[in-house]
């Protein structure tokens, strides 16, 4: 056996075990799914029929989905800015390494750790417990205008961590001469931020802007156990419209041809950020 | 050598990870029959255990073992298990709401058995889908009024009887200062029971084919002006305050009435356990809401504590014989050792009960329920559509009627 091939066999035996899990576990189910989207199946009937793309043109002419889309756009676009914005504040305030920095960074992140369903149980306390009673604000979750907001909210003091972390890395990867060949040329903080900074954490922003648009785009776990979708439809986010067509409503067929076209649109919005932002990227 | 450890420690780890899998006692004639349920009380799930170890002595050879999940994740296991194969034998679930699966072919037909003959014809023609019996209750689900005896008594409010009366004693309880409903609509579907408590009763029992006739597309909501009158008596109830509702869970609501911070509470038979948990069931009561203006409440009232079995069963006959046993009178003795539940049809024997559920049963006695069961209900997108109408409902504070009949027969006509 030659080194090459033997090598070649090492790596094979190392992603053999991941590639079988992302073989069972993502594509036989998306293979499957495909399949399904073309028929009108319930999800627990031994029979089905073949519809073709009816499934497919009933999405466009659903009356009820632009509200699902505008829920999932409002919470990726508060959430990728708000996350981002927090993010490179904190990120920048904290820089130093000084203790004090270091305890207030770990509180920062230490939401993150926490699971999304677990985060959604504690805000919905904070909301009908704390709110009302220190500042008889009605909960967020309650009302039809402010439950995204509501969710929204979780979501950034989860995430904001995160996105501080990304930054963090990223300014630290700025070296001083940069700064320092700045300050002789006259240039004060507004303006080092500006030509210095931003340029220099390119990457950090592809990173955390195409992270949280993901995330944002597919977000389900707290519309699901925390509002389930409510109060009515209000917090439905096309995620859930997804899930609530392939179970409660016993329409699988439609569901997943939802779940494709929802594929689909967050490969081309996040494809096209992401092409942007590349090109952004300064080459060090 | 240390090359060798690594190994052995890996595959040691591999293996414990396949020791999580169970192995099939493929030995012996033992026969096991799963029941799968969504029962959220333990107390009701330690009556259900006792059920079944009953069941195992006097049908040795047979094991009886339950699956419990919890309400909102059972309809979907429940799908997922019979598209995979995995039925259980017995699952909890009346004929009416899961007629779907029926249709299917997935449940078991019970028709012929002879125990069946020991119930009320009327309620097995209520458990028949196309003339063919799938399943009995033991017991009933239904909505109403809990009330603090000591607020009413206080302000010398008698039980209201039309919604007039109701209307004018929520008014003066509120005049004293305190809620003249509790309201826990954290978890979305309590608000339901807003709509209907007082949908299930009169107006029901007026237009027993309403479900029906509005499913197949032959009416719509606005072609019955009393179900506009429901929707306006419920706008009236909700007029009053009860502070943060969607922010309230239902025990505190429940909590809210027990302290006398409220004077009534919309809520249902699986309240009456936690108030006799809580040693309220002397300080709290209980009146069929008020639908109509006769002066008669008709509270309605479904079965429940319904199973039945599943054709991929293969074992059939252990399976109803669990059926049969749990709704017999030595059944229904264990069951309410361990938690109080109202019964589907008066029985005789009421001097035990909590006084809780004798107000259900003096209802029930008197003859003023309805089974709202009793004729096909929605199902599917349509139940989905209309109960989330209804939460919607609840939570806008402007609730124009007309405008939200409209919305819903909108919502309705969408679907296909």
């Amino acid at each position: 056996m030659t080194i090459k091939l033997k090598k070649r066999l090492t790596n094979l035996a190392f992603l053999l075990p991941a590639l079988l899990l992302f073989g069972t576990m993502v594509v036989l189910p998306f293979i499957s799914g495909a399949k399904i989207s073309f028929t009108d199946w319930d999800g627990f009937s031994e029979v089905y029929n073949f519809v073709g793309m009816k499934n497919y043109l009933k999405i466009f002419k659903d009356p009820t989905i632009g509200e699902p889309i505008k829920n999932s756009l409002f919470f990726t676009a508060v959430t990728v800015i708000g996350n981002n914005l927090f993010g490179l504040l904190l990120a920048m305030a904290l820089k130093k390494n000084t203790r004090v920095n270091r305890i207030f960074r770990t509180f920062v992140f230490m939401p993150f750790i926490i699971s999304l369903v677990l985060t959604g149980f504690i805000w919905s306390y904070i909301y009908s417990d704390v709110f009302y009673e220190l500042l008889g604000i009605k909960s967020l979750l309650g009302n039809k205008k402010t439950v995204m907001l509501g969710i929204c909210i979780m979501g950034m003091w989860r995430d904001i961590g995160y996105a501080m972390l990304i930054y963090l890395a990223g300014l630290n990867a700025i070296s001083d001469t940069y700064y320092e060949a700045a300050e002789i040329d006259g240039a004060g903080p507004f303006t080092k931020f500006r030509y210095v900074t931003l340029p220099m954490i390119a990457p950090a922003m592809t990173i955390n802007i195409t992270l949280f648009l993901g995330w944002g785009l597919k977000v389900f776990d707290y519309a699901m156990t925390v509002t389930h979708g409510g109060p009515g439809r209000a917090s439905e986010t096309f995620a859930l419209y997804v899930y609530n067509y392939t179970f409660p409503y016993n329409k699988a067929g439609y569901g997943q041809a939802a779940a494709i076209v929802m594929m689909a649109a967050i490969v081309v919005i996040t494809g096209i950020v992401t092409f942007f932002l590349r090109r952004r990227e300064v080459d060090l | 050598m240390k090359k060798k450890m690594a190994v052995m420690l890996s595959a040691a780890m591999a293996a414990g990870l396949l020791g999580g899998t169970s192995v099939q006692a493929s030995e012996g004639e033992e026969v096991t029959v799963t029941i799968f349920h969504h029962i959220e009380e333990q107390s009701s799930r330690d009556g259900m255990e006792e059920v079944c170890k009953a069941l195992e002595e006097k049908y040795p050879g047979v094991k009886y073992e339950l699956q419990g999940l919890d309400n909102s994740q059972y309809d979907n296991m429940l799908k997922t298990k019979l598209a995979g194969g995995d039925a259980p034998d017995v699952i909890l679930g009346t004929p009416k709401r899961y007629i779907e699966l029926i249709n299917a072919g997935h449940i078991q037909d019970i028709t012929d058995q002879e125990f069946l003959k020991d119930f009320d014809p009327d309620l097995i023609e209520s458990m028949k889908i196309d003339g063919k019996v799938y399943s009995v209750p033991y017991s009933g689900d239904g909505m109403g009024v809990f009330y603090n005896k000591k607020v009413f008594e206080d302000n010398g409010i008698e039980i209201p009887k039309t919604h007039e009366e109701m209307m004018a004693a929520a008014q003066k309880i509120q005049d004293t200062g305190i809620y003249a409903f509790a309201r826990g609509f954290q978890d979305g579907w309590p608000a339901q029971c807003e709509i209907q408590a007082d949908l299930y009763g009169t107006f029901l029992e007026e237009n027993p084919d309403f479900f029906e006739k509005i499913a197949v597309g032959e009416k719509k909501f606005a072609d019955y002006p009393g179900f506009k009158e429901v929707m306006e008596r419920t706008a009236e109830r909700l007029s009053f305050e009860s502070g943060d509702e969607f922010g309230t869970d239902a025990a505190k609501a429940r909590a809210m009435l027990i302290n006398g911070k409220a004077g009534m509470f919309i809520g249902g038979t699986w309240d009456v356990t936690e108030f006799i948990n809580a040693g309220a069931d002397n300080e709290i009561g209980f009146f069929a809401l008020p639908g109509n203006t006769e002066g008669n409440a008709v509270l309605g009232i479904a079965p429940a504590g319904c199973y039945m079995v599943t054709s991929a069963s293969e074992h059939k006959e252990e399976a109803i014989h669990f059926i049969e046993f749990l709704t017999s009178d030595e059944g229904v003795a264990i069951m309410s050792k361990y938690a109080a539940f109202v019964p589907f049809q008066a029985g005789d024997d009421t001097a035990d009960m909590s006084p809780l559920i004798k107000d259900w049963v003096s209802i029930i006695e008197e003859g003023n329920y309805y089974n709202y069961e009793s004729r096909e209900i929605f199902v599917g997108q349509q139940n989905s559509t209309f109960r989330t109408w209804q939460e919607e409902f609840a939570a806008d504070e402007e609730r124009n009627v007309d405008e939200y009949i409209e919305k819903l027969d909108e919502q309705f006509a969408a679907i296909d």
